[in-house]
């Protein structure tokens, strides 16, 4: 119980710490038109969670009680990534699983943070596009524009290190694209703790202002999703160029895969609803 | 001017021009010079047609000379006309004259229909442009009205409205200024026959026919009022402002039924009247049928409609599932769309497998692309877009039948989750047969396309077993 405990201790704590600074959107304050149940968006993160939780993290975490990585668990966990992970230099010799590993990475995380990270942001844009695209045509997409992140990342680059890539980021960032992209006026709730703070003096003074009940604590706060995607955006766009130039990959973060899957987000035009297609092509909000 | 030469001027006007306005309005100058003089006040009776206006012109002119027995005899009619005995049971004689003439003015005809004190419609139309020198005189005279209205010279101020609608006939201000009045002094033919004219001259302005349709209304003219609505509906241009402001009036006045068929049939004949669609889906949705409500907002949409009605179309229809029409059902392209989608994931996996080189792709690769194009194309035929034109005609689709209509005990309807509401469709469908075929060729074509594209990942996984799987 106290070990479950600190646990969610520990968890809370890095969260907060996490997104203290950052914004997190958690969810969408949208309206989702065609009333569907997000079984894809659902179905990828429970095969996501899945994969990680039987079968990388008894490797990564296996022996963590000991407090220390046992060295052949490790040696397992390293040898999965390197064989299930996208590896530009493997690729190009057609080693490996060759081309299946652009499937398998994408649904391979590093760690805990890395899958909590993806899952939240594939949960609150995720919802939306499925709904704009009908389930399976999402999953296509979710697909493609995880392979194009992938193709992207290498084709931006002439990176020659053996380092895998592995996570659903690419993909999700094409899913991002896409709500941008299709909801360019929504909003996201986010859990940020700069912008609940300052929400405190900002109720005070709207409710010394203009009165009547003004909400003085809420957990998330509601921002513009364009906003929030600018901050991802320059988050991955400024290590990116690093990138490029050092032929190095920075913090061990794949962001030309990020903003590989942004430009992949066009894509989504093949997919979304054929209905809603014309509708967006003559303007009108969707 | 004096007073008699004013009184002499007027009855000529009347007697002899048929001037009633001009008549009417000398004889008011002369009136109000020399008051006592009663013929004035019994001529001045003949120019309105109103009973009630007529008895206190009358009584007036009594009061003026009580020895008048002109004045006394058609004070006696009037008084008859309002309080008329019962009728005989013996065969009945022919009416009297609804317009008695007091003996002193004989020369007016008393059988014909009561006069009105408004000139006769001149040569301007509403299509006609005024010209600048009528524009000034229209400005002359709407100031000079105004004058005489804040003087508390109604009369006066109406023979000038009235004189600008002889130039122009639907000028709104002086209509509603002189049918205004008029209504208030009780001249209510005079009112509806300025009002009258200005719609037989195809005004456009809304605020006319709404005070036609009030009159009506109010006088509980039932006839007049409908054949008001119909001309609003039958406008040869599509006036929605106007459209919405009768709707809006019977809304008001809580006759929805009368504010929905009245939108409906407006909608007929103009099918592209935003802000009418909108209100009669408002209207569809507080009677509680969402679907026919979100419909009628999708078309409202549909018009293209700009700036602050769209905006309010669109806020309605994120509470609705969006409409699926025939154009989208029909579009060929949209399908081809999706299945060129599904033949990109394939190009990537092939440019993976040739080792990320686009050149090396090699013949079978772009096969495989071609045929999971094919097989795309099938798929969402099969699956999504089974009313393309002309395929589905060619494959022996058929057009399906109307969805029956619902019952009262049926409830409004309730769209299916994860789908758009379907208007009845004109295109034909494929048979659940010919679907169900082209869905298993379409997916045996892509799983064909798979091989083709992944031949040389799944030649060597086939061939060496990959570390670290869980079995």
């Amino acid at each position: 119980m106290c070990l479950l405990a600190a646990i969610l201790a520990y968890f809370l704590l890095i969260l907060f710490i996490s997104t203290l600074l950052s914004p997190m959107p958690v969810n969408d304050t949208g309206v989702v038109r065609y009333r569907t149940i997000p079984w894809v968006t659902l179905l990828l993160i429970m095969i996501n969670t899945a994969i990680f939780v039987l079968w990388i993290a008894p490797d990564l975490y296996g022996q963590q009680d000991q407090g220390i990585i046992i060295q052949p668990t490790f040696e397992t966990y390293v040898g999965k990534i390197n064989t299930y992970g996208f590896n530009e230099q493997v690729l190009r010799r057609g080693e490996g699983i060759a081309a299946l590993a652009t499937f398998t990475s994408m649904f391979m995380h590093a760690d805990f943070w890395h899958l909590f990270g993806n899952m939240v942001y594939l949960w609150a844009f995720g919802r939306r596009v499925e709904d704009a695209c009908g389930s399976s045509r999402f999953l296509l997409f979710y697909l493609l524009a995880g392979l194009l992140a992938n193709v992207g990342s290498v084709l931006f680059t002439s990176k020659t290190d053996t380092l895998p890539s592995i996570g659903a980021s690419g993909a999700i960032s094409g899913v991002m694209g896409a709500y941008l992209l299709l909801f360019p006026g929504a909003w996201v709730n986010c859990l940020w703790g700069l912008g609940t703070i300052l929400r405190i003096p900002y109720a005070a003074i709207r409710k010394l202002t203009a009165g009547g009940e003004y909400k003085f604590w809420r957990w998330t706060v509601p921002l513009p999703a364009w906003l929030v995607l600018i901050w991802f955006v320059v988050r991955s766009f400024l290590p990116s160029l690093e990138t490029i130039r050092s032929d190095e990959e920075i913090q061990g973060i794949n962001h030309l895969a990020h903003l590989a899957g942004l430009l992949a987000s066009l894509t989504v035009f093949f997919f979304v609803r054929k209905d809603l297609l014309l509708r967006y092509l003559h303007g009108r909000s969707l | 001017m004096d007073a008699q030469e004013l009184y002499r001027q007027g009855v000529i006007a009347i007697r002899e021009q048929n001037d009633l306005v001009r008549g009417r309005d000398l004889l008011v100058q002369a009136l109000k010079l020399d008051p006592h003089n009663d013929m004035a006040w019994l001529w001045l009776a003949r120019t309105t047609s109103d009973p009630a206006r007529r008895l206190e012109l009358v009584e007036r002119a009594l009061r003026a000379n009580p020895a008048s027995e002109a004045a006394q005899k058609w004070r006696a009619q009037l008084l008859a006309e309002q309080h008329p005995a019962p009728p005989p049971v013996t065969t009945p004689e022919p009416a009297p004259s609804s317009a008695p003439a007091p003996t002193q003015v004989p020369e007016v005809p008393v059988a014909q229909p009561a006069p009105s004190v408004i000139r006769p419609l001149q040569r301007k139309t509403v299509d006609e442009p005024v010209t600048p020198a009528e524009k000034e005189r229209i400005a002359h005279l709407m100031d000079r009205a105004e004058i005489y209205r804040e003087a508390g010279e109604i009369e006066d101020a109406i023979a000038l409205w009235v004189e600008v609608l002889a130039i122009r006939v639907d000028h709104e201000q002086a209509l509603r200024n002189a049918a205004g009045h008029l209504w208030k002094l009780q001249y209510w033919q005079d009112a509806k026959e300025l009002v009258q004219r200005a719609i037989d001259a195809g005004t456009r302005v809304p605020t006319i026919y709404l005070t036609a349709i009030d009159m009506a209304e109010r006088q509980n003219d039932g006839i007049w009022a409908r054949e008001l609505r119909e001309r609003v509906v039958a406008l040869p241009v599509a006036d929605e402002q106007l459209v919405v402001k009768v709707a809006d009036y019977y809304l008001a006045h809580y006759q929805s039924p009368t504010a929905y068929d009245f939108l409906e049939r407006a909608l007929k004949a103009h099918p592209n009247m935003p802000t009418a669609l909108i209100k009669l889906g408002d209207l569809q949705q507080e009677s509680g049928d969402r679907v026919e409500a979100s419909r009628l907002y999708e078309r409202a949409a549909r018009t293209g409609a700009r700036g602050k009605t769209r905006k309010e179309v669109e806020k309605k229809l994120r509470g609705y599932v969006p409409v699926l029409t025939d154009r989208e059902r029909g579009s060929v392209w949209l399908a081809v769309r999706e299945a060129v989608g599904i033949a990109g994931l394939y190009v990537l996996l092939g440019w993976q497998d040739a080792r990320l080189d686009l050149l090396a792709l090699g013949p079978r690769r772009w096969i495989g692309v071609l045929i999971s194009l094919l097989g795309g194309y099938l798929l969402v035929t099969a699956t999504s877009s089974p009313q393309q034109r002309p395929l589905a005609g060619w494959l022996g689709g058929v057009v399906p039948p109307p969805p029956p209509p619902r019952g009262p005990a049926d409830g409004p309807a309730v769209p299916v989750p994860g789908r758009a509401l379907e208007e009845p469709t004109a295109l034909p469908m494929l048979s659940p047969g010919v679907r169900y075929g082209l869905g298993v060729a379409g997916m045996v074509l892509l799983g064909i396309a798979l091989a083709l594209v992944l031949f040389h990942t799944l030649d060597w996984v086939s061939g060496n077993r990959p570390p670290y799987l869980p079995w």
